[in-house]
C-alpha cells in the first residue's frame, strides 16, 4: 500500500513506455487527421455548402464536376434533414468563425436571416453578372426567395420551387377536379376501405405538413393568412369552410391515421397503390412515375390544385455573412444560378425557377407536363410573406389547423352539429390570428403601415 | 489552514474537476436565470437584452398552453413509468428464477435500450402505419379491422406511452432484478419454513424489502420521462392538435426553433423548479413510507 493509500504501481518501465507511445500515436493521428480534414482544406480552394438531403441536391452533385474542373474549386456539400437545418444555420451564423461558404435558405427564414444581418446582399454581385438576368425569375419566386421587400435588397437567388400540385391516377380519374367540392366528391366515390383504397393520400400531421396541404383549400375558397398590410386574416368564413371540407377529406376519404401523416407515409400509400390522388410538391410527379421508386409508375399525372391557387414553397441560394471564402462563394453562385445550369438541372428533373426554363422546348419535350407546372408556380403564394417570425407563424397555423381537424372528427362522430363545428373552427382560427398578431407586434411590424409587393399586394 | 498533507493532496487533485463542474454547471444556470428576466430573441443579433423583470414568468403563468403541456407531460410520464414498473417487476420476478434459457431471455430484453431514441420513434411510426405497418397488418389479418394509433389525442398518447414502455422496460427490469438479487435470503427461508404461500411471501416480504429500490427506480425513470422530447418530435410533433405536446417539446420549440430566448429561459427554469419540488416531496414521502 502506498503512503496515501494509493496502490504502488506494479507496471514495468517497458510497459509504461509502450502505453505512452500508444497515447502519443493516437494524438499524432488525431492531429494529422484534423489538419487534413479541417485546416488544410481552408488553405486550398475549397468551399462548403449546406443543403437539404433530397433529390435536388443529388441533381446538383451530378453536374458539380463541371464547375470544379472549370474553376479548380473543390465543393464539399454537407447534407442534412430539413428538421435540423434552421437551428444549425442559426448556430453557424452566430458563431465567431464561419463554416459554410454557401447555403440554401427556405422561404419562411428569409426575413429572419436578412434582418439579423446574416446574409450578404447580392446587389453588387448581380450588377457584375448581368448574364444571371434576374428578370427571368418568376415573380412569385423572386419576392419569396430573392429580393427582400422591406429593404429592397437582394439576399438570395432562387434555387428551386416546391409549389403544391395535384397528383392523380390516370387509370382512376379521367378529369382532374377543378374545385375542392368536386375533389371531395371524387375522393369519396373511389374510397373503398375494404380494399384498403382511398381517394386521397393526405398529409395532415401537425406542423408544416397540415399547413402545406390545408392552406391550398383556404386559398381555393378565397381565404388567406395575411392581407397586403400584414394584418392576419386567417379567421375568415372562407377559411372555416375550407378547413371543414379539408377535415371531411382527411377523415372520410383518406387512409386511417392520415391526421398524423407526413410526406413519407403519404407517398408510400400513393406509390404502393392505396390512393387515387395526392396533394404534394409539383416535381414529385417524377418520383411517382419512376419504376425504381413507385409500384404504380406511369399511372400518374399532375394538375393544378383544385381552386387553381396553390401553396408555394421555395429555396434560395445565399452567402452567409461569415462565409470563410466569399470570393469563391460568389464564383459558385455565378455558376449555379446561370440559366444554362438551371436548364441542365431541369433536364434531370429539377424544379425550375426561370421562365426561360419553363418555356424551353427541350425541357418541354422531355417533360410534357412542364406547362402545367409553369401554371402551378405562376399561380401560387407562400404560406407567409418574408417576415422575421415566418417559421413560428407556420407552426401556429399548424397547431390550429390540426385542432380544426379534430373538431371535424367530433362532428363526424355526432358529438357536435355542423354549425357548432364551424363555430369552433372559427374560434381556433381567431386564436391563431391573435397569436400571429401578437408576435408580429413584438417584432415591430405594426409601428408603421407596410404594403407588400406582388404576389401578396397590388401590382 | 489544512495541516494534514493527505487532505491537501486530495483537495489538490479534486480542485480541477470541481472548477470544471462549477463552470459547466453553475455558469449556465446563472446565465439562464439572468436571461429569464430579459426579453431577447436570438435574431436580434447584436442588440442589447431588454430587462423586463418578472414579465416572462407572468406570461407563462397565464399561458394555457404551458399548463396543458405540463398536464400532457405528467400523463405521459406517470403512465409510462407505472406501466414499466409493473411489467418490469413481473419480468424481474420471473427471470430471477433459475431455468434454462434465462440468460438468453435476459439479453433479449435489454435490446431496446441499445437503439437510439430517434430510431425508435421512426421505427414505431412505420411499424404502426395503418396500411403498410406490420402490427396493423397482423391485427387486420385476424380481425379484419384496420388499426389507427394516432387518430385522436387519447390513442396518440396511449401509443406514445406504449412505445416508451417498450423502450425503457429494460432499464426498469435491470434495476429491479439487481434489487431482487441483492435481497437477503433469510426472511424468505423463514417464511417457507413457516408455510407462507407465494403470494404472502411476495406481499409481506418481497415488496416491503424491495420498496426502496422501486422508489428509486420509479423516480429515476419518472425524471427521464418528464424530459421526453425525441419521441414526441419523431412520432407526433405534439399532435393531433395540442394533445401530445409536452413541456420539453414546447420549451425547445419556443427557444431553439423560434429563438425567444428570454421566454424560453423562464419556461425552462419554471419547469426545473417544479420537477425539483416534486422530486424532493416524492422522495421524502416514499422513503418515509418505505421505512415504515
Amino acid at each position: 500500500m502506498g503512503r496515501y493509500g494509493v496502490m504502488a504501481s506494479t507496471e514495468t518501465p517497458k510497459k509504461k513506455l509502450i502505453f505512452a507511445a500508444v497515447i502519443l500515436a493516437i494524438i499524432v493521428i488525431a492531429g494529422v487527421s484534423a489538419y487534413y480534414l479541417i485546416w488544410k482544406p481552408a488553405a486550398e480552394k475549397v468551399i462548403r455548402i449546406y443543403m437539404e438531403d433530397m433529390v435536388e441536391t443529388e441533381y446538383l452533385e451530378q453536374i458539380l464536376p463541371e464547375f470544379e474542373e472549370e474553376t479548380g474549386i473543390k465543393v464539399i456539400i454537407e447534407k442534412a434533414s430539413y428538421e435540423v437545418m434552421h437551428e444549425k444555420l442559426v448556430t453557424v451564423f452566430t458563431s465567431a468563425k464561419g463554416y459554410y461558404d454557401v447555403i440554401i435558405v427556405d422561404n419562411p427564414w428569409v426575413a429572419e436571416f436578412a434582418e439579423a444581418g446574416w446574409l450578404i446582399p447580392l446587389d453588387d454581385f448581380l450588377q457584375e453578372h448581368p448574364e444571371l438576368n434576374v428578370n427571368d425569375y418568376l415573380l412569385s419566386l423572386w419576392w419569396t426567395v430573392g429580393a427582400y421587400w422591406k429593404d429592397n435588397k437582394t439576399y438570395m437567388l432562387p434555387w428551386y420551387n416546391y409549389a403544391l400540385a395535384l397528383m392523380y391516377r390516370t387509370d382512376i380519374v379521367s378529369e382532374p377536379p377543378t374545385t375542392w367540392e368536386d375533389f371531395y366528391s371524387l375522393a369519396l366515390n373511389v374510397t373503398n376501405p375494404d380494399e384498403d383504397f382511398y381517394g386521397v393520400a393526405a398529409q395532415a400531421r401537425r406542423g408544416y405538413k397540415v399547413v402545406e396541404e390545408g392552406l391550398n383549400y383556404v386559398y381555393g375558397f378565397g381565404g388567406n393568412v395575411f392581407d397586403e398590410h400584414l394584418k392576419p386574416i386567417i379567421n375568415s368564413t372562407e377559411a372555416v369552410e375550407a378547413l371543414f371540407l379539408y377535415g371531411l377529406v382527411v377523415w372520410k376519404a383518406a387512409p386511417p391515421g392520415a391526421i398524423n401523416w407526413e410526406f413519407d407515409e403519404a407517398f408510400d400509400a400513393a406509390q404502393s397503390g392505396h390512393a387515387a390522388m395526392m396533394i404534394t410538391y409539383n416535381w414529385m410527379i417524377g418520383a411517382l412515375n419512376n419504376p425504381n421508386k413507385s409500384a404504380t409508375a406511369d399511372k400518374w399525372m399532375v394538375a393544378q390544385v383544385p381552386g387553381g391557387f396553390a401553396v408555394l414553397g421555395a429555396w434560395g441560394w445565399a452567402i452567409p455573412h461569415n462565409s470563410p471564402h466569399k470570393d469563391l462563394a460568389f464564383q459558385f453562385l455565378a455558376w449555379v444560378a446561370h440559366p444554362e445550369t438551371e436548364k441542365k438541372l431541369a433536364l434531370m428533373g429539377h424544379a425550375p425557377t426561370r421562365k426561360s426554363t419553363f418555356l424551353d422546348s427541350e425541357v418541354n419535350s422531355k417533360f410534357p407536363y412542364m406547362q402545367t407546372l409553369y401554371k402551378v408556380v405562376n399561380n401560387s403564394l407562400p404560406i407567409v410573406p418574408p417576415v422575421t417570425v415566418g417559421e413560428q407563424i407556420v407552426h401556429i397555423l399548424g397547431r390550429y389547423f390540426s385542432d380544426s381537424l379534430l373538431i371535424v372528427k367530433d362532428y363526424l362522430d355526432g358529438k357536435i352539429t355542423e354549425d357548432q363545428a364551424k363555430s369552433q373552427i372559427m374560434s381556433k382560427l381567431t386564436a391563431a390570428a391573435q397569436e400571429i398578431y401578437d408576435i408580429m407586434s413584438e417584432e415591430g411590424y405594426y409601428t408603421e403601415v407596410f404594403t407588400l409587393p406582388p404576389p401578396w399586394g397590388p401590382g | 489552514m489544512i495541516r494534514d498533507p493527505r487532505k491537501k493532496y486530495i483537495i489538490f487533485f479534486l480542485l480541477p474537476s470541481m472548477l470544471i463542474l462549477c463552470v459547466v454547471g453553475l455558469f449556465p444556470f446563472f446565465y439562464v436565470l439572468i436571461l429569464s428576466f430579459h426579453q431577447y430573441r436570438l435574431t436580434w443579433w447584436g442588440k442589447p437584452w431588454i430587462f423586463v423583470g418578472l414579465d416572462n414568468y407572468r406570461y407563462i403563468v397565464d399561458w394555457d398552453r404551458y399548463w396543458k403541456s405540463a398536464l400532457n407531460t405528467i400523463i405521459f410520464a406517470v403512465g409510462s413509468t407505472t406501466l414499466e414498473l409493473l411489467i418490469g417487476l413481473a419480468l424481474a420476478l420471473f427471470l430471477s428464477r433459475e431455468f434454462r434459457g434465462r440468460g438468453i431471455l435476459r439479453t433479449l430484453i435489454i435490446i431496446p435500450l441499445l437503439i437510439p431514441p430517434v430510431s425508435i420513434g421512426l421505427m414505431w411510426r412505420f411499424l404502426l402505419h395503418p396500411l403498410l405497418g406490420l402490427i396493423p397488418w397482423i391485427f387486420k389479418s385476424f380481425t379484419g379491422v384496420t388499426l389507427s394509433f394516432f387518430e385522436t389525442g387519447s390513442t396518440a398518447m396511449l401509443s406514445l406511452i406504449l412505445i416508451d414502455t417498450w423502450e425503457w422496460l429494460p432499464f426498469m427490469f435491470l434495476v429491479l432484478l439487481a434489487g431482487l438479487e441483492s435481497l437477503p435470503k433469510e426472511p424468505f427461508e423463514a417464511a417457507y419454513i413457516d408455510g407462507a404461500s407465494r403470494w404472502q411471501i411476495f406481499r409481506h416480504i418481497t415488496l416491503p424489502l424491495l420498496r426502496p429500490v422501486m422508489v428509486v427506480a420509479f423516480l429515476l425513470k419518472l425524471l427521464i420521462s418528464l424530459k421526453v422530447y425525441d419521441l414526441i418530435y419523431t412520432v407526433t410533433t405534439g399532435g393531433p392538435g395540442h394533445t401530445t405536446e409536452t413541456l420539453s417539446y414546447l420549451v425547445y420549440r419556443e427557444t431553439f426553433a423560434y429563438f425567444w430566448m428570454g421566454k424560453g429561459a423562464a419556461m425552462a427554469l419554471l419547469y426545473e423548479y417544479m420537477i425539483i419540488v416534486f422530486a424532493v416531496v416524492f422522495v421524502r414521502y416514499a422513503l418515509l413510507k418505505a421505512r415504515g
